[in-house]
């Protein structure tokens, strides 16, 4: 086996003459972000969940344990039926019905929200569940994914995902399939404060 | 002897309504993508700043290794170099034989089908689960993968319905997409919560933060990576990005190219083993650097397996995945290994249309370099189909007006006057499944003049 060294040591010099990196700033959305989310998160099999307020979220997650579902609930003011303290292993959630979690940003080009690890109690909490609900303020919503990168800045010593939609497949005949691996719906609530 | 593309393509090719039916699919995803890169202003600019981007990489991609490196330490990533596909394997089984992992499973990575990794870790006693639907599909079957992103696009769902009825113990007969992807779920949770281990592949690594993003549609990838405290990702050393703004930027095109979709499900990005596990990254050579030192070759690391060339390829569509030598298959797979096919034949299955480049986001010159691998092998009388023979008579011929007139000439009679079986044996491939046209009167010069047509200096 190689050792750091041995590896580059080994390498042979690239013959592309040194090219300068170019510049990424690319255009703002030609549109209103609000409205391309919600077209695009329709667009990626997302649902735009009904409702604008915590209390309104609330309720929805009450109607889901008043049907017996397990709710994982990591938004403050959002009940669910797991104590998020009693998790310290990623196969305890492989029960959970329902995931809400908190977005710390939308993407309107993709209809995707980045979901960040700190939020998290375990990191599946959010591929594990059968549904997924995200809450995210509607003001934290911006155009593109070059947009959202620059304003979440460093990720290093993180981990973090953007999901846009629910988990699908195409790989038999084309044909597409929702509900793979991951959650099989993905519902956001855009806060409106 | 080596079987050349032509000989391989054949049993797919013999079944029309399948090649058909083959090509659609493909040019299906090929009018979505067209459709999401008519729907982003900026595409093109896109295109050129990523292959800008990506240049810049390969010509400084020692000092960002040794950045990206550096950086995945301070995140607690814990980095290893391979030089070989032996050695990366090797990493990779001594890191799950000394924690004593039995069970890995596995999301789609096309390095590990470079090292044949999985019959490898087989062989040691470790079980291997391929958890992209497809890839499972192909696992079950011991079929190997033909196209990158869509890599059991070959099959019709009854295939994949009898299969699973014989593997998984769905119903006989049934063949609906829904029931079986349904079926492969509930198998595939299982592993996912029994694997003591998991693999994935990396999409682009993030020089400047020590982070790698996985994509993924189907969240395989994820349901892998954070059940067990074993993580292990493995990358070919070009898939260094310098910064987020580049990851950022070929992330809003990779799905797009690919299948036509404004994003894959999941953008995974990995800068740090949660609390108590392990993340090791394996970075592996394997004959990249040798070929980034020809300048020639070197542009095929600028891509992103978005597999667009392959799809909008005219002759992958029609002679399927497994028509092709290396494990790659269409304008990616030739412009990489064109120079090195078992029968010389690989740099001919392109018809040199320029399709493929025409739409590679990251402008790879994926057509030209096929041309340079057939330069290459004229240079070393390495033509395949008989061209060491004909081609510099083809060439004499061609050389000189009076020459080629008088071959024409021939040909023309010679096509008036032969019977059919012979006209077929010389016909060569060509007369396989049609006849020759009936040949012309005249020739088209002689045709041009007698309608008054004029040329220079006449």
């Amino acid at each position: 086996m190689a050792t750091r060294a041995e590896f580059f040591a080994g390498l042979s010099p690239c013959a592309i003459e040194p090219v300068a990196m170019p510049s990424l700033d690319f255009s703002a959305l030609d549109a209103p972000v609000l409205q391309v989310f919600r077209q695009m998160l329709a667009a990626v099999g997302g649902i735009a969940g009904a409702g604008s307020t915590l209390p309104e979220v609330d309720q929805f997650a009450r109607s889901l344990l008043d049907g017996g579902s397990h709710v994982l609930s990591l938004v403050d003011g959002v009940t669910g039926s797991i104590d998020t303290s009693t998790v310290h292993s990623p196969r305890q959630l492989a029960h959970v019905d329902y995931t809400i979690a908190p977005a710390r940003l939308g993407v309107a080009e993709n209809g995707s929200v980045w979901i960040d690890g700190r939020d998290l109690p375990q990191r599946s909490a959010v591929f594990i569940c059968e549904h997924l609900l995200v809450t995210c303020h509607a003001a934290s919503v911006v155009g593109t994914l070059s947009d959202a990168m620059r304003q979440l800045g460093s990720v290093a010593g993180n981990w973090g995902a953007f999901i846009s939609g629910p988990s699908k497949t195409a790989d038999i005949e084309q044909s597409l399939v929702i509900g793979a691996h991951g959650a099989r719906s993905c519902t956001v609530f855009l806060l409106a404060d | 002897m080596a079987i050349t593309h032509a000989k391989n393509a054949a049993s797919f090719v013999n079944n029309e309504a399948r090649v058909n039916w083959h090509s659609a699919a493909l040019l299906a995803l090929r009018d979505k993508r067209d459709l999401q890169a008519k729907s982003v202003d900026e595409w093109e600019r896109m295109r050129e700043a990523a292959s800008q981007m990506k240049l810049h990489v390969l010509s400084h991609l020692p000092a960002l290794l040794e950045e990206f490196s550096a950086r995945c330490e301070s995140n607690g990533i814990i980095v290893h170099w391979a030089r070989t596909a032996m050695e990366h394997n090797a990493i990779v089984a001594d890191i799950l034989q000394q924690r004593g992992r039995k069970k890995l499973v596995k999301s789609k990575s096309m390095l590990t089908e470079e090292c044949h990794l999985v019959p490898y870790l087989e062989e040691r006693g470790i079980e291997c689960i391929e958890t992209d639907l497809g890839e499972r599909i192909l696992q079950l079957r011991g079929d190997p993968p033909s196209h990158i992103v869509v890599p059991a696009i070959h099959l019709k769902k009854e295939e994949i319905g009898e299969l699973f009825h014989e593997r998984l113990g769905t119903e006989d007969g049934a063949s609906d997409p829904t029931y079986l992807t349904q079926a492969a779920r509930e198998s595939l949770r299982d592993d996912f919560l029994t694997a003591d281990a998991a693999m994935t592949g990396v999409n682009m690594a993030i020089a400047s933060e020590g982070a790698f993003v996985v994509c993924t549609n189907e969240g395989n990838a994820d349901m892998g990576a954070h059940l067990p405290d074993l993580h292990i990702a493995v990358m070919g050393m070009e898939k260094i990005v310098p910064d987020t703004a580049s990851a950022a930027l070929l992330m809003r095109m990779l799905a797009r190219s690919a299948v036509g979709q404004p994003s894959t499900s999941y953008n995974s990005i990995f800068a740090a083993p949660r609390p108590g596990t392990e993340i090791h990254l394996v970075i592996v050579d394997n004959g990249r650097s040798r070929r980034m030192s020809d300048r020639r070759h070197a542009e095929i690391y600028k891509c992103i397996r978005c597999g667009a060339c392959i799809n909008t390829c005219p002759v992958y569509r029609r002679s399927g995945g497994h028509s092709y030598d290396y494990f790659i298959p269409g304008p990616i797979g030739l412009a990489i290994s064109g120079d090195n096919s078992e029968a010389n034949s690989e740099a001919w299955a392109c018809t040199l249309c320029g399709s493929c480049s025409a739409i590679c986001p990251v402008k790879v010159p994926l057509y030209q370099t096929i041309a340079y691998h057939r330069e290459q092998l004229a240079h070393h009388k390495h033509l395949p189909y008989g061209k060491n023979t004909y081609m510099p008579l083809v060439g004499m011929v061609m050389k000189s007006p009076r020459r080629m007139a008088l071959a024409m000439w021939l040909a023309r009679l010679g096509m008036r006057l032969s019977p059919k079986p012979l006209l077929h044996r010389l016909g060569g491939g060509w007369t396989k499944s049609r006849d020759l046209p009936p040949p012309p009167r005249e020739s088209f010069e002689a045709w041009y003049r007698k309608h008054g047509g004029v040329s220079d200096g006449h």
